[in-house]
C-alpha cells in the first residue's frame, strides 16, 4: 500500500471516530499514532507519543491562549458588556433600529476584548435583549441581530480563531490579529446596514429610542474608557511590535481584572467562576493541539497533503474558482462543525493546498475564520443561537428566521473580502 | 459497588484539585508576564528567563486540567449522529470510547514517563535558568494518568448504567 493511501484510510477511519462522538483531539491522536507506526514503525510511534504531548504544549506562543480566554471570561462575567452597549445606545439608539445598531456596534466593541463568539453573543443578549423588548422590538429582529453580532467576537483581535490558525500554520499571529480588525469593522457596518434596511421597509420592527442630550451621551462613556484603552493597550502594544502575544494576552487579562476590581465589579464568586471556566476551555483545546500535532506527524510521513496539493495545483481552473470552492467548503463545515475542531481537522490539507496556488497566508485566515462564523448563525448547530436562545429563551426557530437577513449581509461581506485583499492586508502589512 | 464509589470519589477528587492546581498556575503564568514587562518597559530589568518559565508553567496550566475537562464531559466532540441512537445504543457508544480513551491516555501517560527518563538522563534542562525539564514532563505523565482514571470512571458509570437498565427489562 503506497503511503498516500494509508493516509486517506487514516482519514476515514478518522472520521468514523469523529462520528461516534469520540472527542475530536481524541480521533486525531488514536489515527496519529496508529497510522505512524504502520508507516514508520512502532518504535517511531512511540517515542512521538512521549514527546509531543510535552513538547507541542511546553512552547511560548502557546501560552498566550489561556491568557486571552481569561481576560474575554473576565470581561464577560463583570458586566462590561453592559456598559458598552449603554453607551452606544445613548449615542445612536434615537434613529429607527437605533438600539438593535447600538447592540451590533456594542458586541463589535465587545468582540475586540473577547476572543470567542458565543461569549460576546451571551454577554450581549444578557443585556441588550431586554432593552429592545422594552421599546417594542420585534424579537426576531433583537435576537437576531445580537446571535449574528457575537460571531464577530473571532474575527476583531484578540481571537481565538487567528491564535490557532496561526499555531497550525506558523504565522505571525500579531499579522493575522491586524488583518481581522478592519475586516471586524467592515462586519458591524454590513449588519447595521441590514437593520437600516430592515427598519426602513418596516418601521414597526425597530422604532426608535429616546433622545438623550449631549451630556447623557458623555456621560455614557464614563464606564467603557477602561476597556477602550485596554483594548488600545493590548492591540496597539502587538501592532506596535511592543508585545508579543503572549505578553499582550497577561497584560490584557491582568488589566481585565484590575479594572473590574476598580469598578467593584469581580466579586470572589465570578473570579473563580472566570478562572474555572478558563482552565476547561484550555484544557479542551490543549487536548486538540496535542491531538493536531500527532495527527499531522503522520499525515507528513503519509505525503498525502503533499500530494493533494500538487493535484490541485495541477487542476485547469482558475484561482478564482478554487477560492470559491474552498470558501463554499467552510461555509458548510462550520454549519455542522465546531470552528476548532474545522480548522485542525482541515488546515493540514487546505493550507498547502493554499500556497501551491499562491494565496496570501493571512489573507486566507481572515477568510477561513469569517466563513466558519457564518456557521455559528446557521441550522443545523448554530452554536450561538443555541447558547442565545438559552440566555434570552427565544425559540431556536424564530432566531434563526432572525438572523437570515445577517447571513445575506455575511454573504455579501465575504464576497467583499475575497475580492478586495487589501482590507485584509493593509493593516498587518504597515506593522 | 462501594469500593467502585470510593475508588469514583477519590478520582474526582483528586481531578478537581489538579484542575484548581491548574488554575492557580494560570495566574502564576500572568503575573510573572506582567512583572517581566514592567520591569523591562518601566526600569529595564526583565526578569531572567521568564520565557522559559512561561513554558514551563504553560505544561501544567494546559494538562493538569485535562481530567477535570473530561469529568465535566467539556472535551470538543461531534454529536450529530449519536444523539439520535436510542439511549442504551449510546451507551454501548460511549463505552466504547471510553476503552479508546484508557487506551490513549495509557499510551501516552506510559511514555511521557519513559520520556522523563530519557531528558533526566540526558541532562535536559533550559537554556537560561538550567532549570531541569524532566519534572515538567513528569507533570504531562501526572495528568495523563489522572485522565486514565477518569476513563476507567466514566467506564463504569457507562457499564453500570447498561447492566441496571438492562435487568429491567
Amino acid at each position: 500500500m503506497s503511503p498516500e493511501i494509508v493516509g486517506v484510510i487514516g482519514v476515514v477511519i478518522m472520521l468514523v471516530l469523529i462520528f461516534m462522538r469520540v472527542w475530536v483531539g481524541l480521533a486525531m491522536i488514536i489515527v496519529g499514532f496508529l497510522g505512524f507506526a504502520y508507516l514508520e514503525g512502532w518504535d517511531h510511534a512511540l517515542i512521538i507519543s512521549g514527546t509531543e504531548p510535552y513538547s507541542q504544549i511546553a512552547f511560548y506562543v502557546i501560552s498566550c491562549i489561556p491568557l486571552f480566554i481569561l481576560m474575554g471570561i473576565v470581561v464577560s462575567e463583570t458586566g462590561i458588556a453592559g456598559d458598552l452597549f449603554n453607551a452606544a445606545n445613548k449615542w445612536i439608539g434615537n434613529v429607527p433600529g437605533g438600539i438593535a445598531i447600538a447592540t451590533t456596534v456594542a458586541t463589535g466593541g465587545f468582540a475586540a476584548v473577547c476572543g470567542s463568539s458565543d461569549a460576546t453573543a451571551a454577554a450581549m443578549g444578557k443585556v441588550a435583549f431586554p432593552e429592545m423588548k422594552k421599546l417594542g422590538y420585534d424579537s426576531k429582529l433583537a435576537a437576531g441581530c445580537i446571535a449574528a453580532g457575537g460571531s464577530i467576537g473571532i474575527l476583531i483581535p484578540p481571537s481565538l480563531g487567528f491564535i490557532l490558525y496561526g499555531l497550525l500554520c506558523e504565522q505571525s499571529i500579531g499579522k493575522l490579529f491586524m488583518a481581522g480588525f478592519i475586516p471586524g469593522v467592515l462586519e458591524v457596518a454590513f449588519y447595521s446596514i441590514t437593520i437600516l434596511i430592515i427598519c426602513r421597509m418596516n418601521p414597526k420592527l425597530g422604532p426608535p429610542g429616546p433622545r438623550t442630550n449631549i451630556r447623557q451621551k458623555v456621560s455614557s462613556l464614563k464606564n467603557t474608557w477602561g476597556m477602550i484603552s485596554l483594548f488600545l493597550l493590548v492591540i496597539g502594544g502587538i501592532y506596535l511590535g511592543i508585545f508579543t502575544p503572549t505578553e499582550a494576552g497577561a497584560v490584557g487579562a491582568f488589566g481585565a481584572i484590575a479594572i473590574s476590581l476598580a469598578g467593584r465589579r469581580l466579586t470572589r464568586a465570578n473570579f473563580s467562576k472566570s478562572m474555572v471556566e478558563t482552565a476547561k476551555i484550555t484544557a479542551m483545546i490543549v487536548l486538540l493541539i496535542t491531538g493536531a500535532f500527532i495527527f499531522l506527524r503522520f499525515l507528513a510521513v503519509s505525503q498525502l497533503p503533499a500530494a493533494l496539493s500538487d493535484f490541485v495545483s495541477g487542476l485547469e481552473v482558475s484561482k478564482y474558482i478554487l477560492i470559491a470552492g474552498i470558501v463554499v467548503f467552510y461555509l458548510i463545515l462550520g454549519c455542522f462543525w465546531d470552528i476548532f475542531a474545522c480548522m485542525l481537522l482541515t488546515l493540514p490539507f487546505i493550507f498547502p493546498v493554499v500556497e501551491a496556488i499562491g494565496m496570501d497566508p493571512i489573507w486566507f485566515g481572515v477568510i477561513m475564520v469569517r466563513c466558519m462564523e457564518v456557521g455559528l448563525i446557521t441550522p443545523p448547530f448554530g452554536l450561538n443561537i443555541f447558547i442565545l436562545s438559552g440566555v434570552i429563551n427565544v425559540p431556536v426557530g424564530t432566531l434563526y428566521r432572525g438572523v437570515l437577513p445577517f447571513v445575506l449581509a455575511d454573504f455579501c461581506h465575504i464576497a467583499l473580502l475575497v475580492a478586495v485583499p487589501a482590507l485584509s492586508l493593509w493593516l498587518p502589512s504597515t506593522m | 459497588m462501594r469500593l467502585g464509589q470510593s475508588a469514583e470519589r477519590i478520582v474526582t477528587r483528586i481531578a478537581n484539585a489538579a484542575g484548581m492546581a491548574s488554575t492557580v498556575l494560570l495566574v502564576v503564568m500572568m503575573m510573572l508576564t506582567v512583572s517581566d514587562v514592567f520591569l523591562r518597559y518601566l526600569f529595564d530589568m526583565p526578569i531572567k528567563g521568564s520565557m522559559e518559565l512561561t513554558e514551563y508553567l504553560m505544561v501544567c496550566v494546559g494538562t493538569l486540567g485535562l481530567a477535570w475537562c473530561a469529568l465535566q464531559g467539556a472535551h470538543i466532540k461531534v454529536d450529530l449522529i449519536v444523539s439520535k441512537l436510542p439511549q442504551r445504543t449510546q451507551k454501548y457508544i460511549d463505552s466504547f470510547n471510553y476503552v479508546l480513551l484508557m487506551g490513549v491516555s495509557g499510551l501516552i501517560a506510559w511514555q511521557t514517563f519513559v520520556r522523563a527518563g530519557t531528558v533526566h538522563r540526558l541532562g535536559v534542562s533550559s537554556a537560561m535558568l538550567e532549570i531541569p525539564q524532566y519534572p515538567f514532563v513528569l507533570v504531562v505523565t501526572i495528568s495523563y494518568s489522572l485522565l486514565f482514571l477518569t476513563s476507567i470512571v466514566l467506564l463504569i458509570y457507562a457499564i453500570s448504567y447498561l447492566i441496571s437498565k438492562g435487568t429491567k427489562k
